[in-house]
């Protein structure tokens, strides 16, 4: 698969404070790409830059081929993004708001009232957006990211602020967006959510990329290869993966039938990153 | 390069959009609210209203004559009429459409000049109206210069430099009516420049919809919309204070050159102010401040001012502005030297949209 988004050496400074530093990195066309960090480690900074709306102070990117400093107005058309913010324009209905980034984007205004289907908006369309819920707007978010069926969609914080069932939808509208071919990169603090989302993940500290990886292999680097074993008589066993004698122990259990339940204690996305960057998200 | 197409969509959106946010109408609707109340309240310099009729040779010099002195006056609103008949003359003052009715011979002139007293008979109601004894007395006036007739005593006229401007006369020569309904015209677009259309940038960076609107469009692009939504509200509120006021431009070219330039000029300052405030409500708190030395000026331009105040309160942009749409309004020259006016909304253009220009170059690098 070709990249995306191809990142090299990319930083950005404010004065003496390096907000991004040199962070390099590659997301695949039809990728779910996770960027994981703290409060100002960097990731809205990368996205910035990213889009276009933030020069780097060093280093390159490409993002769908075209370099982000001096083809921007190429990467334009073929980009869109979810913010964190409801940036939404709150004294025209949601249908106007559409149809007002449609009519930008130089495409037919029938694309807001298809995509006010898919997000399940139309009963709502000629309602004014400062009375939809945090939930419709969010929804209203993502279907105006998806106005000029964009390449690459850069999602800000997606589900926050949505209630359980609401954000379910909203990943499973990734996941068939990246199945369709469409490349996400996505900041998020929900561990579970990058975890069950994304192909790949980066987790960002003070400007770096401190590992990057797919979160099954993050978790298993810095998980410990150990299992828990519940028996029928409800003793717990903590088992040695490696060990010859605890996997006859095993062996035997099982053979035995007293085996209830065997865990696995590889770490959590939550463990990984905590060890990395020295606290929880 | 801008895509034309690009700012069509965010003026349309911007022109439904501004419109709604009350902090935009309230600065819209004062200024033609003032109009308005000005327009009731102020009368105009120019009360006599003098109609007349008459009979006889349209080319006749004491026709012209008649017409060149109402003009010259200043204070004279003459309506004059040709008819063909006496008949029609005296019905037209019996029915009172007119104040005074007068018939001249074929050759009135030439028998003047030739010294063969002609007749020339003055039909009036039996109470003689103001207008009516001013068409009296200047036709009367008006034989004896087609005759010749050299005045009685020649009178000079002495001007004594009494420390105001030249210009101290201007709300007299257009009418305190005028010249006050033209003020809030000037001070509606100062409103508009420097309170609607930053607060209209501001609320969309405040709000982080510019963030969206910058993933497709550019910057450039943006402002540009947002000063032409800024025009596009002046005209239509300029428009809306003209119909209400029934006022009519003496000279429409000039009238609009000076309010597109002036708007130009303002909406410079506006679009800079935009970049300096970070929210709608800090725009709103600090208009006061912001606007009293833009829509003060233009009520103080013509008022006799002393010559120093004078040449301060000619720094600010909207007086320039108010100078040439004072003449184009009054359609004759109030203010002399407008290429001045022009100078000075040119150099402030120049420092509005240089500096903005730097700012652009520095958010694009």
């Amino acid at each position: 698969m070709s990249a995306a988004i191809e990142v090299t050496g990319l930083e950005k400074h404010y004065g003496s404070v390096r907000a991004v530093d040199g962070i390099s990195f590659s997301v695949a066309e039809g990728e779910v790409f996770g960027l994981l960090g703290h409060n100002g480690a960097g990731k809205t900074t990368t996205i910035r830059m990213l889009t276009g709306r933030a020069f780097p102070t060093g280093g390159t990117a490409t993002v769908a081929g075209y370099d982000i400093v001096h083809q921007r107005d190429q990467i334009k058309p073929l980009i869109n993004a979810v913010f964190e913010d409801p940036n939404l324009y709150e004294r025209l209905s949601g249908r106007d708001n559409l149809v007002f980034f449609c009519s930008l984007y130089g495409v037919a205004a029938a694309r807001a009232d298809e995509l006010l289907e898919t997000v399940g908006l139309t009963a709502a369309a000629k309602r004014k957006v400062k009375t939809y819920s945090s939930g419709m707007k969010q929804r209203l978010l993502i279907a105006r990211a998806l106005v000029n069926r964009p390449r690459v969609l850069f999602m800000d914080e997606p589900t926050r602020g949505l209630d359980p069932s609401s954000a379910r939808e909203l990943r499973e509208l990734i996941a068939r967006l990246a199945k369709e071919g469409t490349t996400v990169f996505l900041t998020t603090h929900y561990m579970e959510e990058a975890d069950e989302l994304c192909d790949r993940v980066a987790f960002l500290s003070q400007g770096k990329v401190v590992a990057l990886d797919t979160p099954r292999e993050l978790k298993l680097k810095q998980g410990e290869r150990r299992a828990m074993v519940l028996l029928q008589d409800r003793s717990e066993h903590s088992i040695q993966l490696d060990d010859p004698a605890d996997a006859a122990q095993l062996d035997a259990w099982m053979r035995a039938g007293q085996v209830l339940t065997l865990h696995s204690q590889e770490g959590t996305l939550e463990d990984v990153f905590v060890a990395l960057a020295g606290r929880a998200l | 390069m801008i895509r034309p197409g690009i700012v069509r969509t965010l003026w349309r959106k911007d022109m439904v959009d501004g419109i709604r946010e009350s902090r935009v109408l309230v600065s819209l609707l004062t200024p033609v609210l003032l109009a308005v109340m000005y327009n009731a309240l102020f009368p105009d310099n120019k009360t006599l209203e003098a109609k007349a009729a008459y009979v006889g040779p349209e080319t006749s010099a004491i026709v012209q004559m008649l017409r060149s002195r109402a003009e010259a006056s200043q204070s004279v609103d003459l309506k004059l009429q040709h008819l063909a008949t006496v008949d029609e003359a005296r019905r037209a003052v019996g029915t009172k459409d007119v104040d005074i009715a007068f018939v001249l011979p074929d050759d009135v002139d030439d028998a003047i000049k030739s010294g063969r007293t002609p007749t020339i008979s003055l039909i009036e109601p039996e109470v003689v109206t103001p207008g009516g004894s001013f068409v009296d007395s200047t036709i009367q006036s008006a034989v004896r210069t087609v005759a010749g007739q050299k005045p009685a005593a020649t009178i000079s006229t002495e001007n004594v430099n009494t420390g105001t401007s030249p210009n101290a006369t201007a709300i007299q020569s257009m009418g305190t009516r005028k010249y006050f309904v033209l003020g809030t015209i000037v001070m509606m677009l100062g409103m508009v420049a420097i309170l609607a259309v930053p607060i209209m940038l501001t609320e969309e960076v405040e709000k982080k919809t510019l963030d969206a609107v910058l993933l497709i469009a550019r910057y450039l692009e943006v402002i540009l919309a947002k000063a032409l939504v800024g025009l596009a509200y002046a005209a239509l509120a300029v428009a809306v204070m003209l119909v209400l006021t029934r006022l009519r431009p003496g000279d429409m070219r000039m009238f609009i050159v000076g309010g597109v330039f002036t708007g130009f000029t303002l909406i410079g300052l506006g679009l800079l102010l935009g970049g300096l405030f970070k929210s709608a409500q800090q725009v709103y708190s600090w208009s006061s401040v912001i606007l009293l030395p833009i829509i003060a000026p233009p009520f103080l331009v013509g008022i006799g001012l002393p010559a120093w105040a004078d040449t301060l309160v000619r720094l600010a942009p909207t007086s320039e502005g108010m100078r040439i749409m004072a003449n184009g309004l009054a359609g004759q020259a109030v203010f002399a030297d407008l290429w001045q006016a022009f100078a000075i909304l040119a150099g402030w253009s120049v420092v509005f949209y240089g500096i903005l220009a730097i700012r652009l170059a520095r958010r694009e690098s």
